[in-house]
């Protein structure tokens, strides 16, 4: 049985001609900040993921990828340039500056000024046209979808060589939690029949675009270790990435800290401004200035004298700090955005210091997701930690530090589910991997280590669909075959009846033979069989050549809710009635029992949900073998079985606590045993393996509670955020290499905690 | 999610032209100020927006204000936009928390044209039953803010109930 468990350049500084000049205009204006860095293709910075096309309204149908882009105003022909940047060199960075540098081949005839503007639509430059963005899905407006207002614009003449723009804006937006669509290039002017064409990614490297970026880093490493009435941080000071403006180097950190909750996104020091100790900036109390390179600070009776809410740390109190390294002009590691829009990526950490080791507490790590997201983080155990928001966002952050591995990926729509990450060994494609669904529909995966996303299907081809519930992946190395398949189904409410299964290629994305499956869908034995919405992500079952995916029924039981399919075939092996069911189905340890746990629903014509029913499977035959009817609401994303053999202990969530069933299966008449309940307000779904003594699961309370699996008490809580943006805690996730548990919170974070507490 | 309504309006222009002559003279007649304080044209009227929220399977929508999360398959929330000036357009759609987190952030394009008083109605669906909406009892005051090209124009309140 395998399902993707949770618990496991630099180029040269482009010194032309006037660099006399540049020298003095530096000299003569204020320092802009701190690094810089080319990026371009380059045998250095192979821009893997960086992109660039032509939209032409007169072949509107056509992809044009080549070795030159270009821009044109001509009635019905209209020309608009897009491009994309890799910025996988300046992962973890306040952006200060951008400019976007197009390098001509063929000026214009005449004078023209040219438009940048930020795309607002996810799109991929193989199948990019002027009427479409990514395979069948089109632009809302031909011709690209942007914003209404050029971020900047550049006149050009039939004597220019480049066409420059400054971006700094979009960039600093795609830092701060926007997707990154990259730029369109449109000519400002209606029907003025000139054309520039641009050097393209492909073309020679120096007239491939440039994206010419200022920056200050993050710091590196930090961490907090609490004491008794103290805290201790440390960190490390970047080495340069990019090439140190002229007389700047990095000199130390500010530090913000406040109570219970991370500081806010509108709380940072001003670009060239040094805070006074002591003084409030926003949510967060100064208790640290240095500009002595300092790595480590000790946040206690002595160093921190500042009034509350600053002062000596409070036995029992979480401490939320937020490191912001600065340069000897005083530029800090955020964006600077307008008022109100704020800057959310700086490193953060917390501790909570107490008078005994075994009640002190802190976090491995904190990370910007900048969206809720509520799914447990997929794995590689030890190395990666990947997790979706709903500003269209996916992240790999590095298990070990926290830091992004690079920068999210701009995906079509919000990530509403659990992306299996499969590890190059383990995969057919020999990548580490990650398949991910979202909200737009499409399907897609995504390269760990790179960022490039090898393949995106739009597998409706018409209506809306979402893609709410994951993907589950049936390895070849397990199951044989040619390649690795990928599993989903369709979130269709304009039908209860209509709703399709998909098994894509995981190499390709291409459908496997008998993909899709849509209802009314002919079963072995049953005839046809309407199909409702699917919710929840399948389960593979090696042992039995299945594929199990649980739907919805119509508010009933006159429907199948749980499908068993053959992977190979797509024959529907088996159906169960059982009612509405969003929560993913699991299988005993040796898949020798299928658990799975219904929405409740009354039925009738009032669909609404009431307290679960979970029902114990024979796998073989798709007969129940035991079921339980719950008290508290339905269960929360699915039950969690543990034990090698009967008899089997299963966890699940409810709307009020945590609870523990016990079922022997190997009696003639296994019955589901009630073992304990543990209160703990809105709790997740709880995790934990065969082998472990604990259960931990999320709350609402904005915690992590570790429970004792033998009586379900709770023993430790840890705390994620519970001051005054206390969010709700998402499912965990156990890996198993690091001894560490990662939730991601509805506080637009994702923590990282030892284990056990 | 989203899916935008753009009704043509080109066959009514001339109707409309021609009231807005008869209105443009009544006003000079009655001597109303047709400029801006400086002399100049008045500046254009900003771009305002409405929300309308409704249950996607209702068969109506009479613009409740308060939905069950535990019956509620999809949630629409519809953009009304008036006002807007010509050219293209991003709207940003923020679904907000009871307290203020973000929960969900999309954007969508969108073209007005030169002379057109269509309207226009953005509508995105945010899906409830079997997400962590319902299955992590996200209940209270929920708020929906829109912005036209990075600018907060409207926000409205909606409750969601067990």
């Amino acid at each position: 049985m395998y399902r993707e468990d949770p618990v496991n350049g630099i180029r040269r500084t482009r010194w032309r001609r006037w660099s006399g000049l540049v020298a003095m205009l530096l000299i003569a204006a204020p320092v802009i900040a701190r690094e810089t860095i080319v990026l371009q293709k380059s045998g250095t910075d192979p821009q893997a993921r960086g992109a660039d096309a032509t939209l032409k309204q007169a072949s509107p149908n056509n992809n044009n990828v080549g070795n030159t882009i270009s821009v044109e105003s001509k009635t019905n022909a209209i020309q608009n340039a897009i491009i994309e940047f890799d910025l996988s060199r300046i992962p973890n960075v306040g952006i200060k500056q951008a400019t976007l540098t197009l390098h001509v081949t063929t000026p214009p005839a005449g004078n023209v000024t040219y438009g940048a503007y930020d795309v607002s639509d996810f799109w991929q430059s193989n199948t990019v046209t002027w009427n479409t963005r990514v395979a069948t899905k089109a632009w809302t407006t031909p011709g690209g979808d942007a914003a209404g207002t050029a971020t900047a614009t550049a006149n050009l003449t039939n004597a220019s060589t480049t066409a420059q723009f400054n971006i700094t804006t979009d960039v600093q937006n795609w830092y701060n939690g926007s997707p990154n669509y990259g730029t369109l290039i449109k000519d400002q002017a209606a029907n003025d029949n000139r054309t520039t064409t641009f050097g393209a990614k492909a073309a020679s490297n120096a007239t491939s675009p440039e994206l010419d970026v200022t920056f200050v880093q993050n710091v590196t490493g930090l961490t907090a270790t609490p004491g008794n009435g103290s805290v201790t941080l440390n960190w490390t000071i970047p080495t340069l990435i990019g090439t140190a403006v002229p007389g700047e180097s990095y000199t130390g950190v500010v530090i913000l800290r406040r109570t219970g909750s991370p500081v806010d996104k509108n709380s940072f020091p001003t670009d060239t401004v040094v805070p006074a100790l002591c003084s409030t900036l926003g949510s967060g109390t100064v208790v640290f200035v240095d500009a002595t390179k300092q790595t480590t600070f000790t946040d206690n009776a002595t160093n921190d004298t500042c009034a509350s809410p600053g002062g000596a740390p409070v036995n029992g109190t979480t401490y939320f700090y937020k490191v912001f390294l600065r340069d000897s002009s005083n530029y800090y590691s955020y964006q600077p955005l307008a008022a109100g829009s704020g800057s959310t990526y700086t490193q953060e950490i917390s501790a909570t210091p107490a008078a005994t080791v075994a009640a002190q507490q802190n976090t491995q790590w904190i990370a910007a997701t900048f969206a809720t997201d509520l799914a447990s983080p997929s794995l590689i155990p030890g190395s990666v930690a990947a997790m979706g928001s709903q500003t269209n966002l996916l992240f790999f952050i590095n298990a070990v530090t926290g830091t992004r591995e690079f920068v999210p990926i701009s995906l079509g729509g919000s990530i509403a589910s659990r992306s299996p990450l499969i590890d190059a060994a383990s995969s057919s494609t020999g990548q580490d991997i990650d398949y991910v669904t979202d909200q737009d529909g499409l399907i897609y995966a995504v390269n760990t280590d790179t960022g490039v996303i090898d393949w995106v299907t739009n597998p409706v081809t018409s209506g809306t669909v979402t893609l709410q519930g994951g993907p589950a992946v049936q390895l070849k190395s397990i199951a044989g075959g040619t390649n690795d398949q990928v599993f989903f189904g369709t979130r269709n409410t304009t039908t209860t009846t209509g709703n399709q299964i998909f098994a894509l290629n995981g190499n390709t994305g291409a459908n496997a033979s008998w993909s899709p499956i849509t209802g009314p869908i002919s079963t072995t034995n049953n005839g046809l069989q309407n199909l409702d919405i699917i919710n929840s992500t399948p389960l593979v079952d090696y042992v039995h050549n299945a594929v199990w995916v649980t739907s919805r029924s119509a508010c009933g039981t006159s429907q199948p809710s749980l499908w068993e399919i053959n992977p190979t075939t797509g024959a529907v092996q088996a159906i169960a009635n059982l009612g509405d069911i969003d929560a993913s189905p699991s299988l005993s340890f040796y898949s020798d029992v299928l658990f799975v746990a219904t929405v409740g629903d009354s039925g009738g014509t009032t669909c609404t949900a009431g307290n679960s029913t979970i029902y114990a499977i024979n796998p073989t035959t798709g007969a129940t073998i035991a079921s339980f009817v719950t008290s508290d609401g339905p269960i929360v994303s699915y039950p969690v079985v543990l034990g090698p053999a009967p008899p089997y202990t299963v966890i699940y969530s409810g709307a009020t606590a945590v609870h523990a069933l016990s079922i022997d299966t190997s009696r003639t008449t296994p019955v589901f045993v009630p073992v304990w309940n543990t209160t703990v307000a809105n709790p997740s779904a709880p995790i934990s393996y065969t082998g472990s003594q604990y259960v931990f699961v999320g709350s609402s309370d904005g915690m992590i509670h570790e429970l004792m699996l033998t009586a379900g008490t709770d023993i430790k809580d840890e705390v994620c955020n519970i001051g005054a943006t206390k969010g709700t805690v998402g499912d965990p996730s156990i890996d198993e290499v690091l001894s560490r548990i990662y939730v991601t919170t509805t506080d637009q974070r994702a923590y990282a905690f030892v284990f056990p507490f | 999610m989203f899916r935008s309504t753009r009704l043509n309006i080109h066959s009514r222009k001339n109707s409309i032209l021609l009231a807005g002559v008869v209105l443009f003279a009544a006003l000079q007649f009655s001597g109303c100020q047709m400029t801006s304080a400086d002399g100049g044209p008045p500046p254009p009227p900003p771009a305002t927006a409405t929300f309308l929220f409704c249950d996607k399977e209702a068969p109506s929508c009479d613009n409740e204000t308060s939905f069950s999360t535990t019956s509620t398959r999809d949630l629409e929330v519809k953009v009304s936009w008036q006002n807007v000036p010509a050219g293209n357009h991003v709207q940003t759609l923020e679904i907000l928390l009871p307290g203020g987190n973000l929960y969900q952030q999309t954007q969508m394009a969108f073209g007005v044209e030169q002379g057109s008083n269509e309207p226009l109605v953005a509508i995105q669906t945010l899906p409830v039953a079997g997400t962590w909406i319902q299955q992590r009892h996200m209940l209270g005051e929920w708020t929906a803010r829109v912005s036209l090209d990075g600018e907060v124009v409207a926000s409205q309140t909606v409750e969601l109930t067990p």
